[in-house]
């Protein structure tokens, strides 16, 4: 079921950001450029095993004329599929410099296991 | 290109002279060369930007994700904006197994002929979220007046 806020922020067009995702030490390191969205703007939720990432863009509104225009004034919007080895109460996430960066912890049952092998003779 | 190989020989070869030119010309449209040796200011990335007017300033928004305030290098001379720095890669090197790399990394460099209307002297920049905000006032003299003309 949609949220209010999810209507709402429908009716903005969003585009894809840009992401980097890389796998280091037991965590899954999500980097997403959203320029322009304050914190308290961006939000992520899991559903079931999607997660969502919404950044609202703040667009100024002020009396002025466009000598040109290139950047795109669009939200971002972004969702991944989580599988089974992401520890979904361990995501945690911060912002700096427009980039969002979202660390997605793997459960203890998910890290690669060494298994020794016994010589019987 | 600011040094052109010299080519031995005595003589002019006009043909060669033609086939010369164009490889230039070609190697105009070729997008795909090396960034970093291409274009007139030695750079072919740019970041994409917003020029605004108002009534009482010029306003540059430029979107520079990810990238250090102390690596933007913005400069005027001569009424043009230079905005050029380096953003560095995201990713660690030699790191874990890499599922996705789309977030580009470099120097970057975007030059702006201003308008006569604006007072380089009174530029004031802000970055803030990875968007670089750049405020140029008009110049006293172009500002619209409001002259009170009174009536004896």
């Amino acid at each position: 079921m949609a949220t209010t806020k999810e209507l709402e922020n429908k009716r903005r067009p969003t585009v894809l950001p840009v992401c980097s995702i890389q796998e280091e030490d037991g965590k899954v390191v999500l980097f997403l450029e959203l320029p322009g969205v304050e914190k308290g703007d961006v939000s992520i939720s899991v559903e079931n095993d999607e997660l969502k990432i919404h950044g609202k863009r703040n667009i100024p509104v002020r009396e002025s004329k466009y000598l040109f225009r290139e950047r795109r004034q669009a939200d971002f919007y972004s969702s991944f599929t989580l599988d089974d080895t992401i520890d979904r109460d361990r995501i945690e996430a911060e912002t700096s410099q427009g980039t969002l960066t979202v660390t997605l912890h793997l459960k203890e049952s998910g890290k690669p296991k060494q298994i020794s092998v016994r010589e019987v003779k | 290109m600011a040094i052109t190989r010299w080519r031995r020989g005595g003589l002019v070869d006009p043909i060669a002279e033609m086939e010369q030119l164009q490889r230039e010309i070609n190697s105009l449209f070729d997008f795909n060369s090396d960034e970093s040796v291409t274009g007139l200011f030695d750079r072919s990335t740019a970041p994409a930007m917003d020029v605004e007017e108002t009534i009482d300033e010029f306003l540059v928004t430029c979107d520079l994700p990810g990238v250090d305030q102390k690596d933007i290098d913005l400069s005027i001379a001569n009424n043009i904006l230079t905005i050029k720095g380096h953003k560095n890669p995201r990713l660690s090197k030699g790191g874990g197994r890499v599922y996705r790399d789309e977030i580009w990394s470099g120097d970057f460099q975007r030059t702006l002929s201003l308008p006569n209307a604006a007072d380089p002297d009174k530029i004031s920049a802000e970055l803030r979220n990875g968007v670089l905000t750049v405020r140029l006032p008009k110049r006293e003299e172009v500002k619209p007046k409001q002259i009170t003309v009174s009536v004896k």
